[in-house]
Parts: C-alpha cells; structure tokens; sequence
C-alpha cells in the first residue's frame, strides 16, 4: 500500500523525459555514492560528475533499492532535476554556494516540501499537501542542496505507541545491514537511505530517540541539535516542547555544513534560538573530559558491551573518562508526560474523528485514546519539574565536556518481533529521556558490529548548545576508527 | 505480528448496560448534558476537575453529532437510547487510583469504537500515565516553581519582541 504510494508518483513521473536521462547516472560506480558530503563535493567540484549526474544516480538507487528497504515515500524527481541543473550552472558560473552545493538529500517525511504529498507516514494523512517548503528545506535549497525523496517513517513519529516495525504507512523500515532487521523509529527512511547510499545525507527528527535509535541501528551518523537550534516550522508536531530536527550522514563530519545550513533563528518558530554555531565559541580542550553513566557496560547486550569497551580503549587515547550518576529525578516521567499530553492535543481531531482507526498499527488505533485523560495538572506539574531536571543535569555535565555510552542496549530488533518484547532483554542507564526533556544535543556514530551483523553505535552527549564541541569529540574518536567507512552490501 | 484483527474497526459495543449492579454505572442522559449529570455518569467525585463542560460549551464530542464525523456515545445521548450503563471498568489491583474512573470517561466517549480488549490497552495507558504523575509528585514543588512555558503580551508592532 504504502510502496504503492511511491511508487505512483515515481511510475507518473517515469514517463517524463528526464527518466530516459536518469540512465547516465548510472555512470557512476555505486560504491562512490556511499561517499561523504565533503568527498561527494570534492569530486563535484573537480568535475568528475555533475549535480546532475550524481541526482540521477541517486534517483536510479532510490527508486529501485527504496521499495525494497521500505525507505522512500515519495521520489521528488522533477524538483531534484531542477535544483540540480540550477546548481551545475551556478558552478559553471562560479558561484559556489558551500559544501552542500549540488548534494542530494532525502527528507523525513514529516516535513513538509512543496509539491510533494507530506504524509506523516500516515494513511489518514496519505494526501496531506502543503504549499510551502518547511525552514530547513527553505535553508538547504538556500545553501544549493537537491532535495530528491520524502523518506519513511514511523507513522505520526511513532506518537501514538506503536511496538511493532509494521507501524508505517510504507511498511517496516528495512535495515540494509541485514533484512531481516528493523531500521529503527521513527526515523526509519533517512537512517536506511543514508546508510544504503539512497541520498547525500537526510534530514531526520527526534522527540525522544528518532534521530540516535535509527542512525544506531543502520551504522549512520546522527546528530540531534539542541532545542531552539533548528526551526521546526513545517515540521509535523508531535511534541512542540520537545520536538527536534537534525541531520544524518556517512560521517560526523558531514553534519556539520548540514546543522550550519539549518540553523539558526526563524520568524515563523518562535522558539527558535539566535545562538552562535561558531568553533570560537568554546575552548577545546587538550584533553577532554568524558563521563560513562554508573552502570553502564553492565545489562546491554554482550556486543554492545564488548563494542563500548573498545570505544572507550579508544576514547582514552585522547581524553580521561570518569564515572558520573546522574541525581535521582523522574526524567522519564517526566518526558512521557509531556509528550503524551502534547501529543494528545496535537492529535485529538485524528482520535475524536475516530480516523485514528485508518493507522497502520493496530495499537496505534487504541493507545491514543489513554492520552485524552492525562490530566492538566499532571501536565502543568511535568513542566515545573522540568526546569529542576535542566539545572540538575546542566550541573552534573558541566565539569565534563560530553557523557558517552551505548546509544542502544541492543542492535535492531528483528522484524517479526514485538519490539518492546526484543529490548526488555536488555538494559543499562539511558541518559535519552533526561536529555530529551532537557533539550540537550547528541551525536551517534557507529562503534562496531553485534548480532547477526548489525552495527552499534557510540552516543556522546552534551551540555546545551555544544554541537560543535561534540562533532570535535566525534571527530577525534572517528579519526581512530574506521566504522562509519563500513557499508553494507546490497 | 501485525495484527489485523485489532484496532477500532466500529464494531459496536453497547455502551450502556443496566445499572442495578453497579453504584459507578454511566448512565446517559437523553439530551444535552448537565454538570451535575455528567459528574454521576463519570462517578468519580475524584473527576470533578477535569469534567467537561455542558454540551456546547467544551464543543467536540459532547455536542457533536454523528453528521460530522462524531459516531461517539454522544450519539446514543441524542438519539434517546434506552437508558442502560457500562460495564465497570475492569479493575486491576495495580492500577494507580483513578484509572478505573478516566478509562470509564473514554468509554462514555468512545464505547462504540472500542472493543473490550482495546479498552484494556487503554487501560493500561491510563494507568501508565497516572504512574508517571504519580513519580513527578515525588518532586517538591514550591508555589514559585513556575512551569518551563512563557506567556507574554503581544502586539503586532512590537519592535522588542523576540
């Protein structure tokens, strides 16, 4: 159903012209479009391929291999050609607007892009169109970025409850690692589109775990900003205290030049910070300090363990690695509280019309209708605590400049498998809900390989508005591995 | 493990069953809502506070009709049906106090889309929120613990906003 949904617009527009042109792409060795944004520029730049070229052959990978990891919701063929001519003339004539030029992208489908349907992945919103683009589409085409898919997710950002991988109006997102395996939620398109080579890089986003769960799960990097760094305008709602946008890539690095695009101060989302990105605006220091949560490497799966004990060998060539324990605070509560309410407001009219039954899931049917009776109180006494927890663990994580660990306590679950069954064998400390409810930034980046070989990753995470610093740390630990250059073979 | 047969397919359930029995019964009432009659149907003194409104007043369900999309109980409340009441909600001896009654409000809302075994899902949800109120009040609050959202003025023309 949901493929079909892809593949009518991408058999409408197959009977365009530019389809018969989309062979040439293929020119280009499959393993290159696994590149990074920075080597993808370099040869752009050093015309070994046009935008153009590199469009197609990106369009070529996400309208075969798409269908297959359930990853694409919609091909923005035409708009990428487009954008990608525009940016091989602006090149031609010496306007070179920064990494981003001439890259393609896909973009989580809850945000919304002129011209294409914004489905939520949804079925009761399988139609939904916007006339404008979202902020962070608006910044990339700013920036010379082509935007060449919609990509899957977790219907309604997995809002409603869901705890099974077939909660999507494209069907369950697929690992490329193994396809017997979930690609993780909610952001299950952008994290398997990057890692399969479907796209440059995506925009993804996270309320609680959307962006870190899926991009550890398919070996990719994730970075999920600070609250206010990125607009969210144009963006699906779920939670609009706690709702985040940010990038995924092939490398760390890569999500730099995407969080510089998309950053910054917008009108039309009044939460939206005017804050510097900027490397002058923290000292580095000559040797970091790290923290590990108490009871960390103890309840994870073993080759989550054995993986984050390698990483921290790693980590300790460049930086000390302390203990920490966060104070004893409901961080949990707390956050489920928020986002269930909000959600509950955000969503009443799809519960109260009672086409909350048209979802994928069948207990994404039935769950919201609990929401409906948080009460006022516990909501209002949510956002009361929440500023003690932002202080509480602002001064825990200050001595430190990032708290590292298992972004997961496990690799993906398997497909056939309910997944809160597949993670209650594992456990461990999970900073998740405390930095979520708190707004503070996250970088994932792969750290090895586990069970039936798919990767684990490395959560670092910071005090607010340290992205940067984190992409340093990243990028020091990235130096020294090579997992974020492993690709899977499809 | 996608499983089909759940979820909201509008079977009917009968909303309203005799009441003999049961000192919570929901009773509907034939037309419009009173605050006082709505109090008895949701039998909780507990719900007061978060008791809608008279019909027209907190607008959605209560005063929506099946022409626009309700197919609620609301609908048995206008169309005069027998006056029967729901099941108790099935208690669960872990419950946090206070389930019982908000998952009978859902079910006076929605008992027409909800099989018993959805219920039961609601239920849980239910409970699993109240938990969670229940661990934040862990927290002392003091009266000038404000809460993490700002409100302010606003005219248009305002050069000092944000």
């Amino acid at each position: 159903m949901s493929r079909g949904r892809s593949g009518t617009l991408s058999t409408i527009e197959s009977r365009r012209p530019d389809r018969v042109r989309a062979t040439k792409g293929a020119r280009i060795p499959a393993q290159l479009l696994y590149s990074t944004v920075e080597e993808l520029g370099r040869r752009l730049r050093a015309s070994e391929f046009t935008a153009r070229e590199l469009t197609e052959a990106y369009l070529e990978r996400l309208e075969t291999l798409g269908p297959r990891l359930n990853a694409v919701v919609t091909v923005t063929r035409e708009r990428a050609l487009e954008a990608a001519d525009r940016a091989d003339a602006e090149l031609a004539a010496g306007r070179d607007r920064g990494s981003l030029h001439g890259i393609p992208y896909g973009a989580k489908d809850l945000i919304a892009a002129r011209g294409s349907p914004t489905t939520w992945g949804a079925a009761p919103f399988r139609d939904q169109r916007f006339d404008e683009d979202a902020t962070v589409i608006q910044r990339l085409e700013e920036a010379g970025a082509v935007l060449a898919a919609k990509l899957a997710t977790v219907e309604l950002a997995g809002g409603m409850g869901y705890e099974q991988a077939d909660a999507a109006l494209t069907g369950p997102g697929i690992n490329p690692w193994y396809e017997g395996a979930w690609s993780g939620g909610s952001s299950s398109g952008p994290a398997s589109a990057v890692a399969a080579g479907l796209v440059g890089f995506a925009l993804s986003t996270e309320t609680w775990g959307s962006i870190v769960t899926p991009a550890a799960f398919c070996g990719v990097s994730g970075l999920r900003p600070t609250y206010g760094r990125v607009s969210r305008h144009g963006a699906m709602a779920l939670s609009w205290t706690m709702d985040k946008i940010g990038p995924m890539c092939r490398s760390a690095h890569d999500c730099e030049p995407v969080l510089r695009a998309i950053a910054g101060q917008d009108e039309r989302d009044p939460t939206t910070a005017d804050r510097v990105l900027e490397r002058e605006s923290f000292a580095f220091p000559d040797r970091p300090r790290l923290a590990v949560l108490k009871g960390t490497g103890e309840r994870e799966q073993r080759s989550v363990r054995e993986n984050f004990a390698r990483s921290l060998e790693v980590l300790r060539e460049f930086a000390s690695v302390d203990e920490l324990e966060l104070p004893d605070l409901p961080y949990g509560a707390v956050a489920s509280t928020i986002l269930s309410a909000e959600a509950a407001s955000a969503f009443e009219d799809l519960v109260d019309s009672g086409r909350v039954a048209e979802l994928t899931a069948p207990e994404d049917r039935v769950k919201p209708y609990g929401s409906q009776v948080i009460l006022a109180k516990d909501y209002i006494n949510a956002m009361r605590v929440r500023p003690r927890l932002q202080r509480a663990i602002d001064e825990s994580l200050a001595p430190f400049d990032a708290v590292v660990g298992p972004t997961r306590t496990s690799v993906a679950s398997p497909l056939d498998v309910r997944i809160p069954d597949y993670f209650a064998e594992f456990g461990g400390p999970s900073i998740g809900g405390a930095a979520n409810v708190a707004g503070l930034p996250a970088v994932t980046v792969p750290n090895g390989f586990g069970e039936r070989g798919l990767p684990t990753a490395l959560q670092f995470t910071g005090r607010a508005w340290d992205e940067l610093k984190l992409l340093e740390l990243v990028r020091e630990y990235q130096l020294r591995t090579d997992w974020h250059r492993r690709r899977p073979e499809l | 493990m996608n499983d089909s047969t759940a979820g909201a397919s509008g079977r009917k359930i009968p909303p309203w069953r005799a009441a003999a029995d049961n000192p919570d019964a929901v009773r509907p009432p034939t037309w419009g809502i009173s605050r006082r009659r709505f109090a008895a149907m949701a039998g909780s003194a507990a719900l007061l506070p978060l008791l809608p409104l008279p019909a027209g007043v907190r607008g959605a369900s209560l005063t929506r009709g099946p022409a626009d999309g309700g197919g609620s109980t609301d609908s048995a409340f206008r169309s005069g049906a027998p006056e029967l009441a729901a099941p108790p909600a099935r208690r669960d001896p872990n419950d946090p106090p206070g389930t019982g009654p908000l998952l009978d409000y859902i079910r006076a809302l929605y008992a027409d889309r909800l099989r018993e075994e959805d219920l039961e899902v609601v239920r849980e949800r239910i409970a699993d929120s109240l938990r969670s109120a229940a661990a934040i009040r862990e927290v002392p609050l003091a009266n000038a613990d404000e809460p993490a959202f700002t409100f302010q003025a606003w005219r248009d023309d305002d050069e000092l906003a944000p």
